[in-house]
């Protein structure tokens, strides 16, 4: 039996491979797609679960042809096979495989019987496209699963980058014109904004606090950005005195939260309500307008963040570049300096790194004041992307934030992660996001599926240990 | 006997309230608060008043129950999806009751608090087992409770159950909505008395110690999360009730609301810190400060002042939260139930002097003004003036009438006082208040059964006695009247006269004794008038002579706050109509006086180590009474008749959501006095006796350790305390300048006078002992 199961199951499995691929290229055909596409989505399809086939065909037979294969996998494990071996194997080693991977199974049967279930309901959902986009996807699925076993460290980064992938994979195939330029450009554009929200929330996340106060910062140098413009105070001037009051406030918070560090949380809420207050309050000094400023936004504030902007003529708005830019410099401060590593030292161990006469109190209020800049940074780039001063500017990013930063995989108690992990969780959430829309979502159902979305993404590598592995 | 002692040890340990020191600051907080914005518009305890601040506040104060059990099981999990699973419940009630389903209130109740542990189970499984950080399934739960509000009620509508609607109308205390609120308290203290509420606060405070003790944290945390699901149920109807309708976005906002009054209330968002009475004042301090921004006018600004101090409230509260091993140390050995219910006597004693007090009117001066400025005095007080139920003044006229119900069943902050009414809660509430003080007494009789507290028990029931049929209210005699004590169909008579059961305010000693009618009346008002100065005299005596063992002193103590008890039903029968203000023995001064008393003691309670047995709190109260008494006179008498007409009691807007405020202005609080106190000298001389009694009280409550190393650590509290008692004396009418003068004498000197208060003691001790030392020779 051990032998001819063996067979026996590749041949299924080629069968299947070759069925699939040729109901793709029917269903290709069917939906009148380009016949370069429907042959090599057609490939593609039965390689892929021609691939995954063999994979878990080769995992579920004896142990002997397994160590051949796998020289990766432990000894131990082994042993363990050896000795259980004989008598389950004869009897029925597809249920005990199955029962070795219940989790998996399961997830799958899930997944198709959520998507039978979807079918049903909802009307045009059931189509070539959609069903050949989720073959594929369970495909990359299980492909990316049996590519994961190879890697070892950077595990979450390796998930973050296929779950990227495979989210970009449903987004192209599933929605016209995804993979135009314009598209990509503003996507990304809306991920700078995202991003260079982030950077602060990733720094005090690495400490072990969460900054709330971003939205209400955003939102408020917003407002005094373009109500300084309309004073008459010479734009770079006005931006210059934003970003400094920026600063500022993320001083006021480390200041305030470094001897409350476990309710830093609701501090920087309570200091966001009061900046929020306080512009709103100078601001409609003296005007009409409560919360609102109308004015003319300079050419240049506008060329920076509008889709149309262009840098040095190329036709890539210049936010994109400041975002890169400023995530390299980010990831090589947190990297190559000693104050980045300092900085994880203290997220690590509070102790250990006093021992080393790491200044606590210092990276806490840095790693603050970074939030409170960036956050009236990308207040100033919104400026030039709306062209009118909005104190609510900011509100979306009150949970994006913090959602970027535990998608992409940095710990909220600190030490491990880092703005690279973050950059993977802003563009996984700009895709979703996309792809929602592209769907035709309404905003709401965006929110709904955002927040079902966000548990098994972090379960996917941001569980937490046992207590029991904890004492 | 033996078991029954055991069985009271072991309750009185587990009920030992050692640990819930944090709940002073909000204590302070909430008592700070709540005296101000009493200063600032009465109408909070009018009968409406209190009934629209529960049902604002029960939806949070419940949202605040349900937050704590998820608090309190530590991983620094707050659950934010509390707001939005709210406003679920709240739709999906709506329109399956729209549907047709839900129509009876228990399926109603039986669905809401199923979702509510469904949704926690589902919560707590995830954290158990899935182990992803309690905050980021709560930010799950939080977007896709959001987006799925919309989709189930796209914008606001539906009409809430016919039984529920009248729930929320909040014009009266005792409705549904407080008995549930009560309910839900019970339900939350029977909680903390069960060994789950022990392991709930130690898993939060320490999971591994927990883990590792035997805790089945798993259980623990999944029962902690299904009890927090009933409370947000309960929350969710509620604020059915207040809404009554539907709304997928106002729920949304209770997630920041429940999170500020869970800090506000002195938990612990690290987890296993926290409880019922912190998040009641937490939400009680919230719409205090709501109610507070609301009686000022900022046009515009309103919404961005509220923010600010909302923010500024927040930060504040968390940043005192620093001090609390400060405030723990200092108040070591004080109860924190001692402390309320002093605050709360302070509260009790403003709602007082809000409600009840009156501008004092020379009838002379009243008519020399009119004649010479009739044209200003009747544009202040244009309109017809009117006494409503509660005793407040409402002016009625064109531009600032009362009483136009903008916003039924709108927002949060629009929702409440639209009328007066006419219902007896305020009453109520009153004799509830006097019955708990007799019950009081009845129960010092029970437990110190002495010839003295029997003899005074007698007397103050004499005299009650005679005011309840105090003759002149023969004709009105409610009591005897059928109809009018109905009080369905004749609620406003009983309101405007049953205070005058208790009047002490026509007092007219012995005047009447040649009419035998009022033979009992005018012996019972000279009984309370000997009783009220021998007792104070003897007590003042007594507490001041050292000889006197504590027995008798306790005693006197004892004697005193049941004249005190007296004095409290005398002051809430005062119930001042103009025309009788100057037949008043008990007016604005009394209640001034007290009020700023009860704070002083309040603020040196601190200093001294004591549980309730300790009664040299009581005497420093005594003391304080007759220091304020000085300064309040002092300070009182800055009122020119002749020039200023406008008075002392700001006009009030019954409508907490009214557009425009501007036709309203809150000037500086004036009164005026006799004129024998307007000279120079009498103010120098009282300051004085105020900065000397100051410092005796104070040298008392050092316990005689008077020195200024044992002075230093205390410093910031009197610092804090000055600064809590200037806001009050300035808001009641006391220039800033003279308070200033006080305190910069008074506290500075305090260390001197102390030492040589020290060194006189030390003289005396050590002349008795040589005395002795001669006699035995």
């Amino acid at each position: 039996m051990k032998k001819s199961a063996f067979i026996f199951f590749k041949g299924l499995g080629l069968l299947f491979a070759v069925l699939c691929g040729i109901g793709t290229a029917i269903l290709g055909w069917y939906d009148g797609a380009d016949w370069i596409n429907i042959v090599s989505y057609s490939l593609a399809v039965s390689a892929l679960i021609l691939w995954g086939w063999y994979h878990f065909s080769i995992r579920w037979i004896h142990g002997d042809l397994k160590q051949d294969i796998f020289s990766q996998i432990s000894k131990k494990e082994n042993i363990d096979n050896k000795e259980l071996a004989p008598e389950d194997y004869e009897e029925n080693f597809l249920l005990k495989n199955i029962r070795q991977n219940r989790w998996v199974v399961s997830a799958f049967i899930l997944m198709i019987t959520i998507f039978i279930f979807i079918s049903f309901i909802a009307d045009g959902f059931f189509s070539g496209r959609t069903l050949v986009s989720f073959i594929i996807f369970i495909a990359f699925i299980i492909f990316m699963g049996v590519i994961g076993q190879y890697v070892r460290g950077q595990k979450s980064v390796f998930i973050g980058i296929s779950v990227l992938i495979g989210l970009f994979i449903i987004g192209s195939l599933t929605i016209p014109g995804f993979l135009s330029l314009l598209n990509m450009k503003s996507m990304l554009v809306f991920a700078a904004f995202l991003g260079i929200a982030t950077v602060g929330q990733t720094f005090v996340a690495l400490l072990g606090g969460l900054d709330l106060s971003i939205p209400f910062v955003i939102g408020s140098s917003n407002v005094a950005l373009m109500s300084l413009i309309t004073k008459g105070v010479p734009p770079w001037l006005a931006l210059v005195a934003v970003l400094i009051l920026g600063l500022l406030i993320g001083l006021v918070n480390g200041v305030l939260s470094f001897r409350l560090q476990g309710q830093a949380i609701i501090l920087t809420l309570g200091v966001g309500f009061m900046v929020k207050g306080g512009v709103q309050i100078l601001v409609s000094m003296g005007t009409f307008s409560a919360g609102t400023v109308f004015g003319v936004v300079p050419e240049w504030m506008r060329n920076l963040a509008s889709m149309g902007g262009k840098t040095v003529g190329l036709p890539i708005p210049p936010v994109i570049i400041i975002w890169i830019v400023i995530s390299i410099a980010v990831i090589v401060a947190l990297r190559f300096t000693s104050w980045g590593r300092h900085l994880y030292a203290l997220g690590g161990n509070r102790l250990s790194s006093a021992r080393l006469s790491i200044s606590e109190k210092g990276y806490w209020i840095g790693a603050y004041m970074i939030s409170g800049f960036f956050s009236a940074l990308t207040g100033a780039l919104l400026l030039g992307w709306s062209g009118g001063g909005y104190v609510g500017a900011g509100d979306i990013y009150l949970f994006t934030t913090i959602a970027a930063v535990v998608v992409g995989g940095t710990s909220l108690l600190g030490g491990s992660g880092g703005y690279g992990l973050s950059i993977l969780g802003v563009l996984i959430l700009q895709i979703i996001t996309s792809v929602l829309i592209g769907w035709g979502l309404s905003w709401e159902a965006q929110q709904f599926i955002l927040g079902l979305l966000i548990i098994p993404m972090v379960a996917l590598y941001a569980r937490s240990p046992h207590i029991r592995s904890q004492i | 006997m033996e078991l029954i002692k055991k069985i009271k040890k072991t309750y009185r340990s587990s009920t030992d309230h050692s640990a819930n020191k944090y709940l002073m600051v909000p204590i302070f907080i909430f008592f700070a608060l709540l005296i101000f914005a009493l200063i600032r518009s009465p109408i909070l305890i009018s009968s409406s008043g209190i009934g629209s601040a529960i049902i604002l506040t029960s939806p949070l104060i419940l949202a605040t129950y349900s937050l704590t059990f998820i608090v309190m099981a530590g991983r620094g999990g707050v659950d934010l999806s509390i707001g939005p699973f709210m406003g679920f419940i709240n739709v999906s009630c709506i329109q399956l009751f729209a549907a047709g389903y839900l129509q009876s209130p228990v399926t109603f109740f039986v669905y809401a608090i199923f979702m509510g542990m469904l949704y926690q189970l589902f919560f707590a499984l995830v954290v158990c087992f899935v182990r992803v950080s309690p905050i980021i399934v709560s930010l799950a739960g939080y977007l896709a409770f959001v987006g799925m509000n919309i989709v189930i009620l796209p914008r606001p509508g539906g009409i809430a159950p016919d039984w529920l609607i009248p729930w929320g109308e909040g014009f009266t205390i005792f409705n549904e909505i407080f008995l549930l609120m009560i309910l839900a308290t019970i339900l939350f203290y029977m909680i903390t008395h069960t060994a789950f509420w022990g392991h709930l606060k130690l898993m939060g405070s320490d999971e591994r110690a927990a883990f590792t003790s035997g805790v089945k944290i798993n259980w623990v945390r999944i029962v902690a999360h299904l009890i927090a699901g009933i409370f947000a149920a309960l929350s969710a109807i509620t604020f059915t009730a207040l809404i009554g309708s539907g709304d997928p976005l106002q729920g949304t906002k209770y997630t920041l609301l429940g999170i500020t009054a869970l800090v506000l209330g002195g938990a612990s968002l690290a987890g296993g810190r926290g409880g019922a009475f912190g998040a009641i004042l937490g939400a009680g301090t919230l719409y205090l400060i709501n109610f507070i921004l609301v009686t000022f006018n900022f046009g515009r600004l309103q919404s961005f002042i509220s923010d600010l101090s909302y923010g500024a409230v927040l930060v504040l509260a968390l940043l005192v939260s620093l001090f609390l091993p400060a405030v723990q140390r200092v108040t070591k050995g004080l109860s924190v139930i001692v402390f309320f219910i002093l605050m709360s006597f302070a509260g009790l004693f403003a709602v007082i002097h809000g409600v009840y007090d009156q501008p004092i009117i020379d009838e002379a001066a009243l008519a020399l003004e009119k004649a010479e400025a009739v044209k200003v005095y009747e544009d202040t007080s244009k309109g017809e003036r009117k006494i409503d139920a509660t005793g407040n003044i409402i002016v009625e006229d064109g531009s600032s009438t009362t009483g136009e119900g903008s916003s039924q069943g709108g927002s949060l902050a629009g929702h409440g006082i639209t009328q007066f009414t006419e219902t007896p809660g305020t009453i109520v509430l009153y004799i509830i208040l006097g019955l708990a003080l007799l019950a009081g007494l009845l129960y010092l009789l029970t437990k110190h059964r002495s010839p003295s507290i029997i003899s005074f028990v007698v007397i103050v029931v004499v005299m009650i006695v005679g005011l309840i049929f105090d003759p002149d209210d023969k004709k009105e005699n409610l009591l005897k009247n059928d109809n009018q004590i109905n009080l369905q169909s004749n609620q406003s008579s009983i309101e405007t006269f049953s205070p005058q059961y208790f009047s002490l305010e026509k007092i007219d000693f012995l005047s009447d004794i040649s009419s035998p009618a009022s033979l009992l009346t005018s012996t019972s008002y000279t009984i309370i008038l000997a009783a009220g100065i021998i007792l104070l005299v003897s007590l003042i005596v007594i507490a001041m002579l050292p000889q006197f063992t504590v027995r008798a002193k306790s005693t006197a103590i004892l004697l005193f706050l049941a004249a005190l008890s007296v004095i409290i039903l005398g002051g809430i029968s005062y119930n001042n109509l103009i025309g009788e203000v100057d037949s008043s023995t008990f007016g604005i001064q009394g209640y001034g006086v007290i009020l700023v008393g009860l704070l002083l003691f309040v603020i040196t309670a601190p200093f001294v180590h004591s549980k309730i047995k300790n009664l040299t709190n009581v005497y420093i109260f005594g003391f304080s009474i007759l220091a304020i008494l000085a300064v309040y006179f002092v300070g009182g008498n800055t009122f020119n008749v002749e020039t200023d007409v406008s008075f002392y009691q700001p006009q009030i807007i019954s409508d907490i959501n009214v557009g425009d405020l501007s036709a309203v202005t809150y000037g500086e609080p004036k009164r005026f006095f006799g004129e024998s106190l307007t000279s120079g000298y009498a103010q120098f001389a009282y300051s004085i006796l105020f900065v000397f009694l100051f410092q005796f009280f104070t040298f008392i409550a050092m316990d005689h350790k008077n020195n200024y190393k044992s002075f230093s650590p205390l410093i910031y509290i009197v610092i804090a305390a000055s600064l809590l008692w200037s806001v009050i004396f300035y808001s009641i009418g006391y220039s800033f300048y003279k308070i200033l003068i006080v305190y910069v004498v008074g506290i500075p000197i305090t260390p001197l006078v102390w030492q040589f208060m020290g060194v006189y003691v030390e003289k005396l001790s050590r002349d008795q002992q040589l005395s002795q030392w001669e006699e035995i020779k």
